[in-house]
């Protein structure tokens, strides 16, 4: 970041907007000039004239001209992002906040859990994943929504990605709570795919991300199944405004989301009061 | 550092010969509290020097209740602010270590900081709302003043603190510089200020080293009970010189990026919820034990020092009355009761 007004955006035009599900939308931007995060850091994404909400990019970081924000509908900046269209001016600015630290995880085997739009950074830090593939010694994927009709990323992990298996030393485990007739994979609540993971849990780490009580309840699973605290990653959520470690609207106990997250390991937060928020 | 001693009317017109270049403030009484005003040659017999804290802090001058952030704000006036108490420069410490000593600066902060010369004083008369000497902060001042006024005779011993505040003070052949028992006079103001302030607060069970003890009364069940008369009307954030919080407003026209920031508080059920309408603080309760938290605890992991200067205006400004020496004291002490105040005891 260059600007010396830290409250200032990058511009950033709409190039396209990709219709997830009924209530989801990759938003995808070109910035003004190239954009460097890691997979876990966040923007804070400006409609002009509405408003700014923080957003973990979905796409590669290795894609320094494009950035692909993936929105679920739910406030006035999101109900804005909606209604974008190519084009359309939008501002973000950041990077901001610690990634995942990838360096830590190398030679580990790497569990990846993401619930809903909760997708969104976990497909950020599998692209990151995918490129130093042989660094790690095996990435298992978990992943559920409500219905079929409610997945994000359909045509990658429902279909393009699978293909990737028979090289890579990584598997998929994908669940919806209920499915229809056409559905060919699991039904269940996400926590169902951590059943009879094929992991050494003393060499591993988990990566989660999706609704406060996915996460909650998929960190206890993981603990019950013997992840330790220390190994789960959760990429955590709050109301927020600067950015910057200022405005103190995203403390979670003595720590920014902003600047100390937004990825905390679970034991270094979870005596904090409120967590699953 | 050089002193001088300054006799009323002397000082009447050096403040007079200031306004000509600066903007400055000074303590006004209205009903039984004082407020800055901008001084003006008409007003300047009415301002009322080196009694006690005015009502609003310094975050009034230097992080405005509302103030556009892009574009920053240009072309500020320098101000001079003549009134500010001890317990206002350790609320100044705690802005500054927010807005301008950490990875990102506020636009407009550090300029404000730097156009803003502060003329502190050792209080005279300390309010029965003063709780500094439970905080570990003294009423009179040690560092971070440009020029410090301490009430002695008719007139004033002004203690030179900065490069800024030696050449306020101009030619200093009128002054007469400050002696020993000028000295000796201060130092019995000061002890009496002290004295004072420790008798107000005998009777609150509030633990020494409150940065350390508060962790211990954090899981306390009181806090359950404590909070009732709290109406979160947000009076007790607004007023404090060390509370930070605000929020950012698009105020753009077209695509043209412009903010502005806007005091918020932690009091409010809106503050920390989210668009999903989840908020990890969705009770009263919860809200009121956290802003102590954040004022005990957290302060003290993000910046090294308490949240709290003792300066006792959120008692003062409390609707519901509510007396943050009792509320801690009956945490301190496990048992619950009337957080009320009786009456507060102004000028």
């Amino acid at each position: 970041m260059n600007q010396s007004n830290i409250y200032e955006p990058l511009r950033c035009t709409v190039e396209k907007v990709i219709e997830e599900s009924q209530t989801i939308k990759t938003v995808v931007l070109i910035p003004e000039r190239e954009f460097n995060f890691q997979a876990g850091q966040f923007v804070s994404f400006t409609v002009p004239g509405v408003g700014e909400a923080p957003f973990t990019p979905s796409s590669s970081p290795s894609e320094r001209k494009k950035m692909e924000i993936t929105v679920m509908r739910t406030g006035t900046v999101t109900d804005a992002i909606h209604k974008l269209k190519k084009g359309d001016i939008v501002g973000i600015r950041g990077p901001y906040g610690r990634p995942y630290p990838l360096e830590m995880f190398e030679g580990k085997e790497i569990l990846l859990v993401g619930g809903g739009v909760g997708l969104a950074p976990v497909r950020a830090v599998f692209y990151a994943l995918i490129e130093n593939v042989k660094k790690y010694k095996k990435i298992v994927f978990c992943s559920g929504a409500k219905t079929p009709d409610d997945y994000i990323y359909k045509e990658c992990i429902l279909d393009k990605w699978h293909s990737l298996c028979e090289k890579l030393p990584l598997s998929f485990r994908i669940t919806v709570d209920r499915k229809n007739e056409n559905w060919k994979f699991g039904e269940g609540l996400v926590t169902k795919t951590l059943d009879n993971l094929d992991m050494n849990f003393s060499n591993s780490i988990a990566i989660v991300c999706g609704p406060p009580v996915m996460m909650k309840f998929v960190t206890l699973k993981l603990i019950d199944i013997g992840f330790q605290d220390k190994d789960i990653y959760l990429s955590m959520e709050r109301k927020m405004y600067c950015a910057v470690g200022h405005c103190r609207h995203c403390l979670i106990g003595p720590y920014f989301v902003c600047k100390d997250g937004p990825v905390f390991t679970y034991d270094m937060i979870k005596d904090q009061p409120g967590l699953w928020a | 550092m050089a002193a001088y001693i300054i006799e009323n009317n002397r000082w009447k017109e050096l403040v007079t010969s200031w306004l000509s270049i600066y903007d400055v403030f000074a303590p006004f009484s209205s009903g039984n509290n004082l407020f800055y005003q901008k001084v003006t040659e008409l007003n300047i017999e009415d301002a009322i020097f080196g009694v006690v804290r005015p009502v609003q802090p310094l975050k009034f001058f230097v992080h405005p209740f509302q103030e556009r952030v892009v574009p920053e704000v240009q072309d500020l006036k320098k101000t001079i602010v003549i009134g500010p108490a001890n317990c206002d420069l350790a609320g100044l410490k705690i802005l500054d270590r927010v807005f301008m000593e950490g990875d990102y600066k506020d636009p407009n902060y550090e300029k404000r900081r730097k156009n803003t010369i502060i003329v502190s004083i050792d209080c005279a008369r300390p309010l029965s709302v003063c709780f500094c000497e439970k905080v570990g902060i003294k009423p009179f001042v040690d560092e971070g003043y440009d020029l410090n006024l301490t009430s002695v005779g008719n007139g004033f011993l002004i203690e030179v603190g900065s490069q800024a505040g030696k050449e306020l003070l101009g030619d200093k052949n009128s002054f007469r510089q400050a002696q020993e028992l000028d000295f000796e006079k201060r130092n019995e103001l000061r002890n009496n200020s002290s004295l004072l302030v420790k008798k107000y607060n005998e009777k609150f069970n509030i633990q020494e080293k409150i940065a350390d003890s508060f962790k211990t009364i954090f899981p306390a069940k009181e806090w359950d009970e404590i909070w009732k008369n709290c109406v979160q009307c947000g009076s007790c954030t607004n007023i404090c010189p060390s509370c930070v919080c605000f929020f950012l407003e698009d105020i753009s026209r077209n695509d043209n990026f412009s903010k502005a920031k806007i005091w918020d508080s932690c009091l409010f059920p809106g503050y920390a919820r989210m668009a999903s309408g989840v908020s990890p603080r969705p009770l009263l309760s919860e809200r009121y034990k956290n802003r102590l938290a954040c004022k005990y605890m957290y302060m003290v992991e993000n910046f090294g020092m308490i949240g709290c200067t003792g300066c006792g205006r959120c008692i003062a400004g409390c609707p519901g009355k509510i007396d943050k020496r009792k509320v801690l004291s009956c945490v301190f002490s496990s048992k619950i009761e009337d957080v009320r105040y009786e009456s507060v005891k102004y000028l």
